[in-house]
């Protein structure tokens, strides 16, 4: 898809949705991997359910690396200039995480033409595992 | 509450250690979180796009600690209940876009213990900067990550 232009974008507008059918045990094997945070809570089923967890759990980055294709498959992957988010619910095991966004404003700064970007991931109706927001530079 | 173990690592910023930034690490991220664009995949496609070779996807900063050569700073040394251990939020500004071949330096440190009332109890917060320099010394990008663990 080509990258939109900031002339075209309006407030209010709503990004392509980016979906992820179902969280596994090994995309979360396949996480600590890549990023090096083995912490066991989440591959560790034994350990998660000794200390009471239901089983192990998704790595929040997990989910903000997730939440990353909406803005890079919208925008491109070199227009990202800030990206925050807060980590609300726990994403689990065989959970769907449905990965929006909306455009919540447009500024210049520094030369640039500036898009702020509304995003949130959630993982069941009504729960919202994150909720964030960044910004991106697009071509005039 | 009795103070925090960790009080004394507050505001100590860790020696510079230096990270490669590889084409491995890129593809093997960028499967990780579901990211198919070719540029950071392909380097001749990345090429084509005016990029000197693989572009590093948005979050990849935050994994680029495994990478650092030896004998460097290290994070903050955190002593903390991994059991009970949260990941608040996550913050990065980028000065620029990180590439394959990008030779940064990586500082940190704990810049806070604060805490906050949870649904089941009091957490104590733990906010940790992180920002990568590049070999003229202008920073490339800053994190800022907040996790918690359940107060004693």
């Amino acid at each position: 898809m080509a990258t939109p232009k900031f002339t075209d974008v309006k407030v209010g507008d709503v990004l392509p949705s980016y979906v992820h059918e179902k969280i596994t045990r090994t995309d979360l094997v396949k996480y600590a991997g890549a990023s090096g945070d083995y912490n066991p809570m989440h591959h560790d089923e034994l350990l998660a359910t000794s200390v009471g967890m239901p089983s192990v759990f998704a790595h929040g980055m997990l989910s903000m690396g997730l939440l990353s294709n909406v803005l890079v498959r919208w925008a491109g992957p070199d227009a990202i200039r800030h990206f925050e988010v807060q980590f609300r619910a726990i994403t689990w095991p065989d959970d769907k995480v449905t990965c929006t966004g909306t455009v919540a404003g447009k500024r210049e700064a520094n030369g640039e033409k500036l898009v702020d970007v509304d995003l949130q991931c959630e993982t069941k109706a009504g729960t919202r595992s994150i909720i964030g927001k960044a910004t991106v530079a697009l071509p005039a | 509450m009795a103070e925090n173990p960790n009080q004394h690592l507050v505001g100590i910023e860790s020696p510079g250690s230096i990270v490669h930034v590889d084409k491995s690490r890129i593809r093997q991220f960028a499967r990780a979180v579901g990211l198919d664009d070719p540029a950071y995949f392909d380097e001749a496609e990345a090429r084509k796009r005016g990029y000197p070779s693989l572009i590093a996807p948005p979050t990849l900063p935050i994994a680029l600690g495994q990478d650092v050569e030896p004998g460097g700073g290290e994070m903050p040394r955190i002593k903390w209940n991994v059991a009970t251990l949260l990941h608040e939020g996550t913050e990065i500004r980028y000065d620029r876009p990180i590439f394959a071949g990008d030779v940064l330096t990586s500082k940190s440190q704990l810049k806070s213990i604060t805490t906050r009332e949870g649904k089941s109890g009091v957490r104590v917060i733990y906010t940790i900067e992180q920002a990568f320099y590049d070999q003229q010394g202008k920073r490339v990008c800053a994190l800022l990550l907040r996790t918690s663990e359940k107060a004693e």
